[in-house]
C-alpha cells in the first residue's frame, strides 16, 4: 500500500521535473544531435571489421567473414608484447601525468607572483608541437654522433657517449618522460580550473584556524580535486589500450633493437596494414580497442560506484 | 607565513626548472629553422649552428599556396569552432550535470559511449559527404570531429557538481528563478575557469587541425588552414624526395628543398602567432576569471 | 544510386539507338589531329570506331539538346594541391573533348600528401571519380578493395579504346592482369632500371687520387666496376678525407642493390633468379643476401657508415650533398647523371656495378584504372584512350597551355615562357612518370626529343626480365602472417643491412624470427599462387 503510494507520489514528481527541466532538455539538444550525427550515424560502419571489404558490393554487402579479420591481432607471440606494452605505457602515463599535472597545477594557482602567467604559457607549449617534430628535437638530443648528450652533456660529465638508440633499458623512461613533457602543462590547466572553483573562503577560515600552507593543500585543495582526478582517470582508462602513435613509432624513429619496449598495439598494426591499405582489419583493431576500454570503463565505473557514488560517471 | 614564503620560493624553483625544460626542445627546433640545410645533416641540431640561414622561409612563404591566407582561414576557424563549440558543450554539461534530471544516466552513457566507440573514417566520410554535403566547404572544417567531445562535456559536467554550491541553485530555484534564468545569471559567471578552459582546449585543438582540410578539401585550395597547408607541404616534400628517382631532369631545383630546416620552419609558423597571442588571451581570460570571482 | 545508373544506362542505349538509325557518324574525330597515333588508327577496324564514333554523336546531341554536357573527372596526385589554373587548363581540355568525345573532362588534381587517402575515402563513398591513378593507393590495394572496374567487359577496351589497346604491348597489358581480369592500363615509361648502381662524388676520387682509367664503359655510358673495386675506393677515399662519412646508407638495399624479385609486393618468398626459375625462396638465406651483409659488416667495421645510419632518416643524396658523406647506392636509367648531379649538388661519378632488371611488378606497379562505380563507362574509356593518344589532351594534361605555361622551340621540344618558372606557374603538376603517356606530349628542353624510343630501347634490352612480369597475388588471407613478418623484418634486418651486427649472429637471429612469425606458411602460399598463374599462362 505504502509502496504504491510513493511510487505514485515518484511518478508525480518525474513528470514535475521533466516540466522544470524542459529548457534544460532543449539546451542539451544541439549537442546530442551533434553527437548523433557525428558518433552515432556512422556507427554502423563497424560491421566492415567482420566483413571482406569490396567496394563493389558496398560495405553492408561486402562477403561476412566473422572474426577473422581479428585473427591478426591475436595469431603471433608478439601480441603478448604488444599488449603488455600498450597497457604497462598507458598505466604508467595515468599515475605519472596526473601527478605531475596536479603538482603543477597547485604550484600556479598558489603562486602569487604575475609570473606565473608566463610559467604557464611555456609548460603548454610542448602540447603544440606535433610528434613528428618532437621526434627530430628527440634525435637533435639523442643523435650518436651529433647528439646535444653524447658531445655536450655527458663529456661533462666525464661520462661515455651511448648509442641511445640501441639501449632498450632506457626507452620506458624516455618515453614516458617526452609523453609528460608533452601533456603535463594542457592537463594541469585542467585542475587549475577546479582548483579556481574552490571556495576561497574556506581557506581563509582554515587559515585563521591556524592551518599552515602546507596544511591547506593536503587537507583542502587535493582531497577537492579528487572527483576530477576520478573522472580524468576512468576516461584515461577507456582508451588503455590505444597509443600514441607519433610517440612509439616516429619518437624512437622505429628503431628494430628497440621494438621489445616501444612496439604497441597501434604500431605494430601500422608496420601491417599501411601497405596493404585493408580498411575492414583496420577496422577490426579499432573495435578491439574500443571493446576493452569499454568493458574495463564500465568495471572501473561499477568500483568507484561502489565506493564514492558521486564520483562515478554514471 | 614562513610557510607562504617557503611554498613561493619552491614553485618558482619547479617551474623554472620545467619552463626551461619545455623551452629548450623550443629554443632547438627555432634555431635549427634558421640553420643552414645541409650543416644540419651534416653537423646535426646545434643551439649554436656555424652557418645560419633563413632560406626555409623563404621557401615557405614564397612556394605555392599562401600562408597569409591560410593564417586567416585558421584564425576565422579557430573563433567561430571555439565560440559554437564552447555554448553547446556548456549547455549539454549543464543539463546532465543537474543530479535529479530525469534521463541523466542514460544521457551521460549515450555521450562516454559516444568517446569510446566510432564507425571509421570511411563510414563517417559518407555521412558528410553524401547526407550532409559539406565537402569542400567551411563547414568541412568545423564540425566533423572537432565541435564536440565527450571529454570535454565530462569536465564541464564535473565543474558543475562540484564548484557551483547546490544552494545557490535551489534558493534561485525557490526564488522562482527558471532554468534558463538561473543558467545565465548565476552558473555561466561562476563558471569563468571551465569556460577558459574549455575555450582554450577547443581553440587548440581547432588551431592545431589539419586532418578535416585533408580529408574534406580536395579542390578549394582558398580553404587550407595553416596547419593543413603546412602538414601537407611537409608531406609532399618528404614524398618528393623519396620518389625523386622518378622526377624529371626539368625539376632538379626540387631535389633543393632545404627538407631539415623546412620542417622546422614550418613548425615554427604553425605555433608562432600562438606565442604572440597567447598572453593577450590569457590576460583576458583572467581577468574574466578574477572578475567573476567565485566568491560564494 | 544505382536506379540513377540504371536509368542512365537505359537514356544512353536509346541515345545509341537513335543515333545509329540516323547514320551521321563523324568518323574518328579523336585522332584527326593526332600525328603520333596516325597509323594506329588508320589500322584501326571499321566496326570498333563506328560504335565508338556513334556514342560520341549521341552525347553531343544530348548535349545540343540539354545545353550540358556528360563530365568525366581523372583523378591524380602532384605535389601542391589544385593548381592554380587548373580551372582554365579543364576548360581547355573541355573545348577539345567537346568536339571531339561529346563531353567534358575535370581534371581533379590533389597533392600526394592526401592523395592515397581521399582517393580510397571517394572510391569507397560512390563520389563521382571515372578515371583514377592508382600511384599512391597501389594498385593491389585498389584490385583487392574492389575499386576497379573490368576494362574488356563487354569490349569495353576492344572498342571504345582502341588506340589504347593498340599502343600497349599486349605483354604489358598482361602484366596488369589480376587473375585474367584486366583492371588498369600501365602508363607508358620506363620499366626497366639499372640495380647497383655506386655513386661517388667526383671531387672525392680526385682529392684520393684515385685511377678511373682502367674502367670500361657501360652501355648507358657509366663506369663498369665489381664490389671489389668500390671496396677498394671506399678505402681511399676514406683514407683521404677521414673526417667525411663514406657511405650514405638507404633502407632498400635489395631493390636497389640487386636483381631479386620481390614477387607480390614484399620480400617474404622472393625469386632470387627471376629470368630462369620461378622457385619462391627466402632471400634471407641467400648467399646473396650473405654477401650484403658481410660486405655491410665489413664497411661498418672500417668506419665507412655513420653509428647513426639506423636512426637518421634523411635522404641518401641530401646527405651526400651536406658534404658529411661521400658515396651512395642508386639505381639508374637513361638520362640520369644531370639529374643525379642536381640531387647531390654535386658532379657524381657513377659505376654500374650491378645489371639493368625488370621485376615481376615493374609494370603493374601504378597503372591507371576505371572507378567500378564510373556511371558511364563508355566514355571514361573513350576519355582514357584520349589521355594515352591524343597529343592535346596528353600535352595539356602533362604541360598545361601553350602560351600560358610552356612555349615550343623549333625543335618540337618545350621550355618556360618569359617571366614563367616552376614557382610561378598556374599548372605544373610534374607527375610526367605516372601520366599515361607523357610521350604524346611534348619533351622539355634538355631531355632527348626522342627519349620515348630510347626508353623502349632500354625496356626491350634489359637482359634479366623476371618471367613472373604479371604475376600479381591478393595476400589478405596472409594478412597475419604479413603483419607479423612486417614487424620482424623491421625489428631484426636493417641492424643487419646496415652493418651493426656479426652476421654470424645476425642473419640467424633474423631469420628466426622470421619463421617464427610464419615466414613457411607465407611463402608456401605465394608459391601455389604462382605455380598456378605458370600453369595457367603455360610458362614453365
Amino acid at each position: 500500500m505504502s509502496r504504491k503510494k510513493e511510487s505514485l507520489n515518484d511518478k508525480k514528481t518525474l513528470k514535475k521535473r521533466l516540466i522544470r527541466y524542459i529548457p534544460l532538455y532543449i539546451m542539451a539538444l544541439p549537442g546530442l544531435i551533434y553527437l548523433f550525427i557525428n558518433n552515432y550515424m556512422p556507427l554502423p560502419g563497424l560491421v566492415l571489421a567482420f566483413k571482406k571489404y569490396n567496394a563493389k558490393k558496398g560495405i553492408f554487402g561486402s562477403e561476412n567473414v566473422g572474426f577473422k579479420n581479428f585473427k591478426y591481432l591475436f595469431a603471433t607471440k608478439d601480441a603478448f608484447v604488444i599488449t603488455r606494452n600498450t597497457i604497462c605505457y598507458n598505466l604508467a602515463f595515468i599515475v605519472v601525468n596526473t601527478i605531475l599535472a596536479i603538482f603543477v597545477a597547485i604550484l600556479l594557482s598558489e603562486m602569487l607572483s604575475k609570473l606565473k602567467n608566463l610559467y604557464q604559457c611555456l609548460i603548454l607549449l610542448p602540447y603544440m608541437i606535433s610528434m613528428v617534430i618532437v621526434s627530430y628535437l628527440v634525435y637533435g638530443f639523442l643523435s650518436t654522433d651529433n647528439g646535444f648528450l653524447n658531445n655536450t652533456l655527458l663529456p661533462l660529465f666525464g661520462k661515455d657517449p651511448i648509442n641511445w638508440y640501441m639501449e632498450k633499458k632506457y626507452w620506458p623512461f624516455l618515453l614516458t618522460f617526452v609523453n609528460a613533457w608533452k601533456v603535463v602543462g594542457y592537463n594541469s590547466i585542467i585542475y587549475i580550473s577546479t582548483i579556481l572553483g574552490i571556495d576561497r573562503g574556506i581557506y581563509e577560515s582554515a587559515a585563521i584556524d591556524g592551518a599552515g600552507k602546507w596544511m591547506q593543500i593536503r587537507k583542502i585543495t587535493i582531497p577537492l580535486l579528487k572527483p576530477t582526478v576520478i573522472m580524468m582517470t576512468l576516461l584515461a582508462i577507456g582508451r588503455i589500450f590505444y597509443s600514441d602513435f607519433g610517440l612509439f613509432y616516429q619518437v624512437p624513429q622505429n628503431q628494430g633493437a628497440l621494438f621489445a619496449v616501444t612496439n604497441t598495439i597501434d604500431t605494430y598494426v601500422y608496420r601491417g596494414l599501411l601497405e596493404l591499405g585493408n580498411m575492414s582489419m583496420a577496422s577490426a583493431a579499432g573495435l578491439y580497442q574500443s571493446v576493452v576500454g569499454f568493458v574495463l570503463i564500465l568495471g572501473a565505473n561499477f568500483l568507484v560506484r561502489k565506493f564514492d557514488r558521486d564520483s562515478a560517471l554514471f | 607565513m614562513k610557510d607562504e614564503k617557503k611554498f613561493q620560493i619552491l614553485a618558482h624553483a619547479v617551474l623554472i626548472l620545467l619552463s626551461v625544460c619545455a623551452i629548450l626542445p623550443m629554443a632547438l627546433m627555432i634555431i635549427s629553422s634558421f640553420t643552414d640545410n645541409d650543416l644540419l645533416i651534416a653537423e646535426g641540431y646545434k643551439f649554436l649552428p656555424s652557418k645560419w640561414s633563413v632560406y626555409a622561409y623563404e621557401y615557405i612563404f614564397s612556394t605555392g599556396n599562401s600562408v597569409v591566407r591560410a593564417y586567416g582561414v585558421s584564425v576565422l576557424l579557430t573563433l567561430v569552432g571555439t565560440l559554437l563549440s564552447l555554448s553547446i558543450t556548456t549547455m549539454l554539461a549543464y543539463a546532465i550535470s543537474k543530479p535529479d534530471i530525469p534521463g541523466k544516466g542514460i544521457i551521460t552513457f549515450f555521450i562516454v559511449f559516444s568517446m569510446l566507440f566510432n564507425g571509421g573514417l570511411v563510414p563517417t566520410y559518407m555521412i558528410y559527404t553524401n547526407v550532409f554535403s559539406i565537402k569542400n566547404t567551411f563547414a568541412a572544417l568545423l564540425i566533423p570531429g572537432l565541435l564536440m567531445n565527450a571529454f570535454n562535456i565530462m569536465l564541464m559536467k564535473s565543474y558543475f557538481v562540484s564548484s557551483i554550491p547546490a544552494e545557490i541553485l535551489d534558493a534561485a530555484y525557490i526564488d522562482g528563478a527558471g532554468e534558463t534564468v538561473t543558467f545565465l545569471r548565476i552558473v555561466i559567471p561562476l563558471s569563468k575557469p571551465i569556460l577558459a578552459t574549455i575555450a582554450l582546449f577547443a581553440g587548440i585543438a581547432y588551431w592545431n587541425d589539419w586532418m578535416n582540410g585533408y580529408i574534406y578539401i580536395t579542390k578549394r585550395t582558398d580553404l587550407y588552414s595553416v596547419q593543413n597547408l603546412l602538414n601537407r607541404m611537409m608531406q609532399n616534400i618528404q614524398f618528393l624526395s623519396q620518389s625523386s628517382s622518378n622526377v624529371q631532369n626539368a625539376t632538379a631545383g626540387l631535389a633543393a628543398i632545404p627538407l631539415a630546416s623546412v620542417r622546422m620552419a614550418m613548425a615554427a609558423v604553425g605555433i608562432l602567432p600562438i606565442l604572440v597571442m597567447y598572453p593577450f588571451v590569457q590576460k583576458y581570460f583572467v581577468k574574466g576569471i578574477t572578475l567573476g570571482g567565485v566568491k560564494g | 544510386m544505382v536506379m540513377r545508373k540504371r536509368l542512365l544506362a537505359l537514356g544512353l542505349a536509346v541515345a545509341m539507338l537513335v543515333a545509329s538509325f540516323t547514320g551521321c557518324g563523324k568518323k574518328d574525330s579523336a585522332n584527326t589531329d593526332s600525328s603520333k597515333t596516325s597509323t594506329v588508327s588508320e589500322a584501326t577496324s571499321n566496326s570498333g570506331s563506328d560504335a565508338a564514333s556513334s556514342v560520341i554523336e549521341a552525347r553531343k546531341e544530348e548535349a545540343a539538346k540539354t545545353g550540358k554536357y556528360q563530365k568525366v573527372v581523372v583523378s591524380f596526385f602532384d605535389w601542391t594541391g589544385a593548381p592554380a589554373g587548373l580551372d582554365r587548363v579543364n576548360a581547355a581540355i573541355s573545348e577539345h573533348t567537346r568536339e571531339t568525345l561529346g563531353l567534358d573532362v575535370e581534371l581533379l588534381i590533389i597533392d600526394s600528401a592526401a592523395y592515397t587517402e581521399d582517393i580510397k575515402l571517394m572510391l569507397s563513398s560512390g563520389e563521382q571519380v571515372d578515371l583514377f591513378s592508382t600511384c599512391g593507393p597501389g594498385y593491389m590495394t585498389c584490385v583487392n578493395n574492389g575499386y576497379t572496374a573490368d576494362l574488356e567487359e563487354n569490349g569495353l577496351l576492344a572498342t571504345y579504346g582502341q588506340e589504347l589497346s593498340q599502343l600497349i604491348r599486349p605483354e604489358y597489358l598482361d602484366a596488369c592482369r589480376v587473375g585474367g581480369v584486366l583492371y588498369g592500363v600501365p602508363p607508358i615509361k620506363d620499366y626497366a632500371i639499372q640495380t647497383a648502381t655506386i655513386l661517388i662524388g667526383t671531387e672525392y676520387l680526385e682529392g684520393a687520387n684515385y685511377d678511373l682509367s682502367k674502367f670500361e664503359t657501360d652501355e648507358l655510358g657509366y663506369y663498369k666496376a665489381t664490389w671489389d673495386d668500390v671496396d677498394a675506393m671506399f678505402a681511399a677515399i676514406h683514407e683521404a678525407f677521414p673526417d667525411k662519412t663514406v657511405f650514405s646508407t638507404q633502407d632498400n638495399l635489395l631493390t636497389q642493390g640487386s636483381c631479386v624479385d620481390n614477387i607480390a609486393g614484399d620480400y617474404f618468398g622472393t625469386l632470387l633468379d627471376p629470368s630462369n626459375s620461378l622457385t619462391i625462396e627466402n632471400v634471407y638465406e641467400s648467399d646473396l643476401f650473405k654477401e650484403w651483409a658481410d660486405r655491410a659488416y665489413r664497411w661498418n667495421q672500417a668506419g665507412f657508415i655513420s653509428g647513426d645510419a639506423l636512426s637518421d632518416k634523411t635522404g641518401a643524396s641530401a646527405r651526400i650533398k651536406s658534404g658529411a658523406y661521400m658515396a651512395m647506392m642508386s639505381q639508374a636509367k637513361p638520362a640520369y647523371q644531370n639529374q643525379i648531379n642536381g640531387e647531390c649538388g654535386r658532379s657524381m661519378t657513377i659505376f654500374d656495378v650491378g645489371e639493368s632488371f625488370m621485376s615481376s611488378s615493374a609494370v603493374s606497379a601504378f597503372p591507371w584504372c576505371m572507378n567500378q562505380a564510373t556511371e558511364d563507362p563508355i566514355a571514361a574509356m573513350q576519355v582514357l584512350n584520349a589521355l594515352y593518344t591524343d597529343p592535346v589532351v596528353a600535352n595539356l594534361a602533362c604541360w598545361g597551355q601553350e602560351g600560358f605555361e610552356y612555349k615550343v622551340n623549333d625543335d618540337t621540344s618545350i621550355n618556360w615562357p618569359d617571366g614563367i618558372n616552376a614557382d610561378n606557374s598556374e599548372y605544373y603538376p610534374n607527375v610526367l612518370w605516372l601520366m599515361p603517356n607523357q610521350y604524346a606530349a611534348h619533351v622539355w628542353e634538355g631531355d632527348p626529343v626522342d627519349v620515348g624510343e630510347q626508353t623502349a630501347k632500354f625496356n626491350d634490352e634489359c637482359p634479366v626480365k623476371s618471367k613472373a612480369l604479371g604475376f600479381t597475388w591478393d595476400n589478405s588471407d596472409y594478412v597475419t602472417e604479413f603483419t607479423a613478418l612486417k614487424n620482424a623484418y623491421e625489428e631484426f634486418g636493417p641492424q643487419v643491412v646496415y652493418g651493426f651486427v656479426d652476421p654470424a649472429t645476425g642473419l640467424k637471429q633474423l631469420n628466426d624470427a622470421l619463421y617464427a612469425a610464419g615466414l613457411e606458411e607465407y611463402m608456401n602460399a605465394k608459391q601455389a599462387a604462382l605455380s598456378a598463374w605458370a600453369e595457367e599462362k603455360g610458362i614453365k
